[in-house]
């Protein structure tokens, strides 16, 4: 029995893979729901397939590897045999890799190209904001409600902080900058994530398939309060959005006597004219 | 194998360092009182914690204007076990909330806060629930009252278990039909929020000395003069409003360290916000101690004393004087605090114009640029004639704020908190105490606390303010300015 610890090892490992392939669903280990934009189901395609091909790789490797050493075990008798190589096999194990990677890399390429390649945004994407990483929050810039976003401050810019709200159901792009160190837009349930680097304006867009609060993180370490780092994306009706953008603007041009005319809610949330 | 063992083990040691949960949150002695004769101290010490209590232990003074957070509700059936009684006659009424902000603090989460149990007596008309001020908090002198603590509520069955204050279940002297007072689960809830979210950089005790602030240029703000920066309320109006401090921690400051809380519900911010309140009012009471017993009784005034006198008759000394005034003493300064916290709240206590802004036009701009630059408000003697915030003061030597006739002993301008600022850099936009046309009106109109930036609400009139405010607004835009 003690030699059969080997052939056991070896193929103890793809069977834990396989069970907490299974159960990982029930058991919260995966991702944040299922995805909540287009693009996003494009992204979890990827993955899916990458894991296929790497799940039956490793299962397959293992499987074989603890074959041989089962059958080693048992056949004492015959005598080893060695080899000093072949050049098929290798041929064969050189080509076949190469091949997968090739075609991985051919597959993807669209939905690279899509996310990272501005000239191929899908068509109608529109810049609707500039959000600037900083330590440790997300300041977001929109333009005045009608007006399209400039690269530089306007003086009827809307300015909030750590809330994004857009629209859903259109694909939409941000400008994302850093003020300071490198931060991360991470939105898990869009599968969004793009460095924000010191010195680039990069453009991110993401589209969102339903109304909802959906959490923003950072997903680069970048000091002492990264954890701090939490926000929310708000997607929500066109109408809904060019609302919110009144509210704001109505909220940012307080000058004490002229009443807001708002939806009540907005305003209560920074919470303060109203209740004087 | 070697490797994983150690893995492990490095793990254990890492969550032994990482969560020591012996080292109990405490309040430190402000640096004036440490200079305080020991004995002085002592009692400064003993004072604050008869008012204001421990960080795990909070203690209700009701006089201050604090909104605790209250329940009420009347005894049911004492019993089942020692210390437990059920809350309300009927089966439909348990607690229920007194005070503004009491639904806040989520009932089953009462914890430590005080109950305070008040026999009905013949000839006195009961309490009336509702709404109160925080004055009402406490017994009344009508009524004969016990104080517990509450161990645990449960809100289905409506069983509240009572402590005393060794913690041992209570006796319970009470009877069915007593009301029953709940204090303190609004102060409660804004302390852990305030542990978790704020005191790294503000400090347990709002010192402004936490662990991370040693990182930043802008110092966390440190609460215990009761001061800060950028309030809605007139120059004389020494203390911020509620909604102050509510948009402060909504928005952040912009530009320093001080973060959004923007997702934080808003009950959440509300009681952080009594709690930060409450914390500036414990720092003030030290203050005003301190003011009180540093003349004679610092460790300085003390060794000078010495020279005609004994330890032993110092100390007989300041007992008398501590026995004799002390009481009185502490009650005028809660009556202070009270008052000071009581008229921030008040509406008319905020600065509202009441002519609206004036319209955006260059006319208003150069007129707004004219008093800038102009002599009647200096502005840019500061703020430099672009607005860089590199005005002839800032390299000077000037007198400390709110201490006029008073140098500073090096270049610059300080706030109260004797840190060096630098006024604002207007051609970057970015403004900490938000910007609104109003936010910028009233930083005008009254000053911006503690820093030497003074009021000009009765230098300007209303229009010559919104036209400064619309100069001030168009800096970051103005090409000239921005040219570096
Ligand atoms: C990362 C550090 C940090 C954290 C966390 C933080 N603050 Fe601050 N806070 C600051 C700094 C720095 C300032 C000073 C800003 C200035 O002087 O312009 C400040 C200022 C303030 C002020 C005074 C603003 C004024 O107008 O003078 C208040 C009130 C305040 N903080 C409350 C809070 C509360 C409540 C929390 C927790 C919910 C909190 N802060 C968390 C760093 C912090
Ligand atoms: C004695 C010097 C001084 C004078 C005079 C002065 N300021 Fe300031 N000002 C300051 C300082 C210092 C600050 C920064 C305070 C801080 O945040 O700590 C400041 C900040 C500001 C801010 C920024 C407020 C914010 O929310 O960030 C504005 C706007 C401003 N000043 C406008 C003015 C205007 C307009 C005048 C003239 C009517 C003026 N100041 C006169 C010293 C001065
Ligand atoms: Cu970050």
């Amino acid at each position: 029995m003690v030699n059969k610890f080997w052939p056991l090892f070896f193929m103890f490992w793809p069977i834990l893979a396989i069970v907490s392939f299974v159960i990982a669903p029930s058991m919260d280990w995966w991702f944040p729901g299922p995805a909540m934009s287009k693009f996003g189901e494009q992204i979890d395609n990827l993955f899916y397939l990458i894991l296929v091909i790497v799940a039956v790789t490793f299962v397959g490797t293992h499987v074989a590897l603890g074959y041989v050493l089962w059958r080693g075990v048992d056949n004492r008798d015959t005598k080893a045999w060695f080899s000093h190589g072949s050049h098929n096999l290798e041929v064969l194990w050189s080509i076949a890799p190469a091949g997968i990677l090739m075609f991985i890399s051919l597959y993807q390429l669209d939905v690279w190209m899509q996310f990272r390649v501005k000239s191929h945004f899908p068509e109608g994407t529109t810049p609707i904001a500039e959000v600037t990483a900083r330590q440790f929050e997300w300041r977001i810039r929109y333009a005045a409600p009608g007006k399209k976003l400039m690269t530089t401050p306007q003086p009827d810019d809307l300015y909030t902080v750590n809330d994004l709200h857009v629209p859903f159901g259109r694909p939409v792009s941000i400008r994302l900058r850093t003020m300071d160190v490198q931060h991360s837009f991470f939105v898990p349930e869009l599968r969004v994530k793009q460095d924000a680097v010191p010195g680039t304006v990069i453009p991110v867009w993401f589209d969102t398939m339903r109304p909802g609060e959906y959490d923003l993180t950072c997903a680069e370490l970048c000091g002492w309060g990264h954890y701090k780092m939490r926000g929310r994306v708000v997607a929500e009706k066109e109408s809904g959005f060019q609302q919110y953008l009144l509210t704001l603007q109505a909220e940012q041009n307080f000058d004490g006597v002229t009443r807001p005319e708002h939806s009540g809610a907005q305003i209560a949330e920074y919470g303060i004219e109203d209740s004087q | 194998m070697n490797r994983s063992t150690c893995l492990i083990l490095l793990g254990a040691a890492l969550s032994l360092s990482g969560c020591d949960s012996s080292r109990a949150p405490s309040f430190q002695l402000s640096e004036q009182s440490q200079e305080l004769s020991g004995f002085a101290q002592e009692k400064v010490q003993g004072e604050l914690e008869a008012g204001f209590g421990t960080p795990s232990e909070l203690v209700v003074w009701p006089q201050l204007e604090v909104d605790f957070g209250q329940y009420t509700g009347t005894v049911g059936k004492i019993g089942p076990r020692p210390g437990t009684l059920k809350v309300g006659a009927s089966d439909s009424d348990g607690l229920s909330p007194a005070s503004t902000l009491a639904s806040i603090s989520r009932l089953g989460e009462l914890r430590g806060a005080a109950i305070v149990v008040s026999t009905a007596q013949p000839g006195v008309t009961p309490l009336e629930s509702g709404e109160s001020t925080a004055s009402d908090v406490g017994p009344d002198a009508t009524e004969k009252a016990d104080v517990y603590r509450v161990a645990s509520y449960d809100v289905e069955s409506r069983l509240l278990s009572v402590v005393n204050a060794a913690g041992t279940p209570a006796q319970l002297s009470m009877a069915e039909g007593d009301t029953v007072k709940i204090v303190g689960g609004v102060l409660q809830d804004g302390r852990n929020l305030y542990l978790r979210h704020c005191m790294h950089c503000h400090g347990v005790s709002g010192d402004g000395e936490g662990p991370t602030a040693q990182y930043f240029r802008v110092r966390p703000r440190d609460y215990r003069q009761g001061v800060i920066k950028f309030t809605s309320t007139k120059a004389t109006v020494p203390r911020p409003s509620r909604d102050d401090l509510f948009r402060i921690v909504k928005l952040g400051v912009p530009g320093t360290y001080m973060p959004s809380f923007m997702l934080l519900p808003d009950d959440e911010v509300k009681a952080i916000v009594e709690y930060v309140r409450w914390l500036a009012m414990r720092g003030e009471m030290e203050r005003k101690l301190n003011a009180w017993l540093s003349l004679d009784y610092s460790q300085a005034a003390v060794q000078d004393t010495l020279e005609n006198s004994s330890v032993a008759e110092i100390r007989a000394g300041f007992d008398e004087v501590w026995a004799d005034e002390s009481s009185g003493n502490i009650e005028r300064y809660g009556e202070e605090l009270q008052m000071d916290w009581q008229e921030a709240d008040k509406p008319e206590s905020v600065v509202n114009p009441i002519l609206p802004r004036t319209p955006v036009s260059s006319e208003s701009i150069k007129r707004g640029r004219d008093i800038f630059v102009g002599t009647k408000a200096k502005c840019a003697s500061c703020h430099g004639e672009t607005g860089r915030g590199n005005g002839p003061s800032t390299e000077g030597i000037n007198d400390l704020p709110g201490q006029p006739g008073v140098k500073a002993d090096k270049a610059g301008l300080f706030d109260i908190w004797g840190n060096i600022v630098k006024p604002r850099d207007l051609t970057t936009g970015v403004f900490r105490g938000g910007r609104r046309p109003i936010d910028i009106y009233r930083r005008v109109h009254s000053g911006i606390k503690g820093t030497p930036m003074q009021a000009f609400g009765t230098t300007l009139n209303e229009e010559e303010i919104w036209d400064v405010v619309n100069y001030v607004l168009s800096v970051p835009f103005n090409d000239s300015s921005n040219v570096h």
